[in-house]
């Protein structure tokens, strides 16, 4: 069987399947949130009802929460060394070992109303990079929606920087094209697309000696990025049964980002690099790369659904009866933190790019489904993986609601005869100190965030740097704020079939905007 | 970390979750240990006192178990034998409240002490003004407003659940659903509320549970006149009986909590802004402030 070949290779939501396999995946979508709401319902009907039960539940769950927390911060430490590290090894000595000349790098850079500024500094990154640059081959990708201005941004950027490649083609993603959703994966496959006939085909490169790095037009990679890549790539088990995962730091505009942006960022980081030492749990995210190889074998990314960076690795795994994985680069890039001109706008800018990010959860039909369909899977990474991505959009959509707001139910709605017992005066004492612990977390992630900080700008003091530690505190607001709820919003919505669209982040950076120059 | 590594750190706090959940279950239930009788497991109770202010000791059967701070306005004491405790509320200045409370396996009991100052010496009033006697001329002022006339006073009509008992001059007066009357010489005290939420003045502990009774006779006094609820309290009468205005708990755990705040002729009593309690006896006022 060729997964490949059958209707729901592809499938971006429901309404684009038939019969029985519709219903079918639309009660696949209906899943994350319905566990989510369980678990929010229940909770509020258990500490009415049973609030002796609910109490236990709350105390068993402080407590796996806490081990969960100690567990995972091991993973964060181990990968902070090998960032670390990695950012220290001579990448040249290692690949003088192996034969890389043969390799080309592909960058896509898809933009939509970013301004030149951004572009210009993504570009300039990769002129700076360390390696053979007549090795490097660039797509610009601009959105024909934008127009005139898209069109000037990439002229200039062509004009100062092609000569410097060995090779650079502008591919302006068609607008309106039927079939497509709007977004990031629509352009990024029409620029594949483009490159292998304009650049590969041309240049008669072999698809199998190019190394695809797709980039959000906000990333700003560390001078051994490509040569981290090849080494990864040729030494891999399977190099072609592979996608490569830089971690992603939100350094470009950190300094100048407010303290709820940095700390919303900085966890973000965090969890990439706990899922960076657990790559049988890692899938592909935001910047990404995958050789071109698998990449045309799969048909590129999909163009109908928002979390395109994701679904590719979904689609591999799909494709090739689970033998696909993730690569851990354990090397950063570095992109943009929230920053919008108020601080309201960032708020509200934060707010849905968790959402959107959290929309991720529309994987879940499409990898439950997969896994009906295809049999040639074996089932026990198919219980493994549906456990672990349901697990994963349970916990952030519930777990801060249970801890900090939940946890008091019982003692609220539990009534009087419950109040009186030594478990419900047991309740907040047992919670408050259960989180107390798991909060010691926290001193380690802000000393692991300080080390990763760029240089403090000319301007800022020693207590801006102090607050880059202090600001941990915000993290009971922040995962509640803009981690719970935005993924309590988007399971919502994907529950009751209100699909989402892409929304592209606004990118700013201390004076600049994403408006076109 | 190899595979194996990490495998092993999972296996481990797997494991560890595993031990720890009937651990701090049976923690949270009131579980103790007994070191006298081999290590066995018995159940605790616990007594929570809520004195709702600072600097107040908490002691139980004469040694101190803990003290309110600005950021701790109660004092839990937990992992109790089941039995009766004697426990004292003290702070400098003020009145000690004593109370035996009974402790049951896995319930907590609750204890909500009145502190009154040790020294609590009414003012005279009086109607002359001076530039360093005017909040006393206000104070004063205040009380002639209240006692005459006659000072409305939200009633209302006790629901007839009583047959015969209740008179026309039984109109009580109500704070948190708790109704307060007077009925031939004997204070009365109501729950209006749902039977779930009733107050713990109106239940005893026994070891098959509470056992609560909607109504109860709080105080009988001689000549008894006016009555109210202490201020911030639904579970403290003034009243004013006889040649004096006294307090007494509604918490009939002993001992009773009673004290005389004025002794007089034969006053009577309002209570004003900010707490204060005006007494009108043979012609003068006086004011004892009670917060």
């Amino acid at each position: 069987m060729d997964y490949r070949q059958t209707p729901y290779f592809k499938v971006g939501r429901a309404t684009e399947l038939e019969g029985n396999d519709r219903r079918l995946y639309r009660f696949f979508e209906m899943v994350p949130g319905i566990l989510t709401w369980g678990t929010i319902l229940g909770t509020i009907f258990l500490s009415y009802f049973f609030p002796v039960i609910a109490a236990f539940f709350i105390i068993v769950f402080d407590l796996y929460w806490l081990l969960k927390t100690i567990y995972l911060s091991i993973h964060l430490r181990q990968n902070w060394r090998r960032t670390v590290h990695s950012l220290e090894v001579d990448w040249s000595d290692l690949l003088s070992h192996v034969k890389y000349e043969h390799l080309y790098h592909l960058v896509i850079l898809p933009y939509y109303s970013e301004s030149y500024d951004i572009v210009h500094k993504c570009v300039e990154s990769l002129v700076n990079a360390n390696g053979d640059h007549k090795k490097i081959l660039i797509v610009l990708a601009p959105e024909e929606k934008i127009g005139a201005p898209a069109q000037e941004i990439a002229k200039k950027i062509e004009e100062k920087f092609a000569h410097l490649f060995g090779g650079f083609v502008i591919s302006t993603h068609p607008f309106g094209v039927p079939g497509e959703m709007a977004g990031k994966g629509s352009n990024i496959a029409y620029a594949a697309e483009y490159a292998r006939i304009h650049l590969l085909d041309e240049k008669n490169i072999s698809y199998k000696d190019v190394l695809v790095s797709a980039f959000d037009i906000d990333t700003v990679i560390y001078k051994d990025y490509f040569l981290c890549l090849m080494w990864h790539f040729l030494t891999a088990e399977k190099p072609y049964r592979s996608s490569y995962q830089p971690v992603p730091f939100y350094n470009n505009n950190i300094w100048e980002a407010p303290a709820l942006s940095r700390v919303v960022a900085g966890s973000g980081t965090f969890w990439q690099m706990i899922q960076q030492e657990r790559p049988e749990k890692l899938t592909t995210f935001s910047s990404h790369a995958i050789p071109f190889q698998t990449l045309y074998e799969l048909g590129y990314w999909q163009k109908n659904m928002v979390s395109e960076d994701s679904r590719i690795f979904w689609n591999a795994l799909l494709a090739f009866n689970g033998d696909y994985r993730v690569v851990s680069l354990s090397y950063p890039v570095s992109m943009d933190a929230n920053l919008a001109p108020t601080f309201f706008e960032t708020l509200k800018n934060i707010y849905k790019q968790q959402r959107r990010w959290a929309y991720g959860s529309e994987n879940v039909p499409y990898i439950l489904m997969g896994f009906v369909k295809n049999k040639l899977i074996p089932l026990r990474k198919k219980i493994t993986i549906a456990f672990v991505q349901l697990e994963g959009y349970w916990s952030l959509a519930t777990n801060p609601l249970l801890i900090f707001l939940l946890g008091w139910l019982p003692l609220i709605l539990g009534g009087h005869r419950f109040n009186q017992t030594v478990l419900s005066y047991n309740l907040p004492f047992i919670t408050r100190n259960l989180m107390v612990l798991a909060m010691f977390g926290l001193v380690v992630s802000g000393i692991i965030f300080w080390s990763l900080l760029p240089d403090m700008p000319q301007g800022y003091r020693m207590r801006h740097k102090i607050f880059m530690i202090v600001q941990w505190v915000l993290v009971p607001f922040t995962i509640v704020i803009f981690g719970a709820i935005p993924g309590v919003d988007a399971q919502t919505r994907l529950l009751f079939g209100k699909y989402m669209g892409f929304w592209v982040t606004p990118k700013h950076r201390g004076g600049e905007s994403s408006t076109q120059s | 970390m190899s595979s194996k590594v990490r495998k092993g750190y999972f296996v481990f706090f797997i494991l560890l979750f595993l031990v720890l959940i009937p651990v701090v279950i049976f923690y949270s239930l009131g579980y103790n240990i007994s070191l006298d009788k081999k290590f066995s497991f018995f159940k605790t109770g616990g007594i929570s006192i809520y004195p709702s202010e600072p600097g107040v000791i908490v002691s139980l059967n004469g040694k101190e178990e803990g003290r309110t701070s600005i950021f701790e306005h109660s004092v839990l004491i937990k992992s109790l034998s089941p039995g009766q405790y004697n426990v004292s509320v003290t702070k400098d200045g003020y009145r000690q409240w004593d109370k035996t409370i009974t402790v049951l396996e896995e319930k907590v009991s609750e204890g909500f002490p009145l502190l009154l100052p040790q020294n609590l010496t009414p003012i005279l009033l009086s109607g002359t003004s001076t530039a360093s006697s005017t909040e006393l001329t206000n104070s004063y002022n205040e009380a002639i407003a209240l006692f005459t006339p006659p000072t409305p006073v939200k009633k209302i009509k006790i629901p007839s659940t009583e047959t015969a008992t209740a008179t026309p001059e039984s109109l009580g007066i109500t704070n948190h659903k708790v109704l307060l009357y007077k009925d031939d010489g004997v204070i009365k005290v109501r729950w209006l509320g749902k039977m779930e939420e009733i107050p713990y003045f109106f239940c005893f502990l026994v070891s098959e549970g509470n056992t609560c009774n909607a109504s109860f006779i709080a105080y009988k006094a001689k000549d008894l006149r006016d009555i109210s609820f202490f201020p911030g309290r639904n579970d403290v009468v003034i009243f004013s009986a006889g040649n004096a205005v006294s307090v007494v708990e509604l918490d009939r755990r002993a001992p009773e909590f009673f004290m005389a705040l004025y002794k007089g002729k034969m006053p009577d009593f309002r209570i004003g802004k900010d707490d204060v309690l005006y007494i009108k006896d043979d012609g003068l006022l006086y004011k004892i402030d009670l917060s």
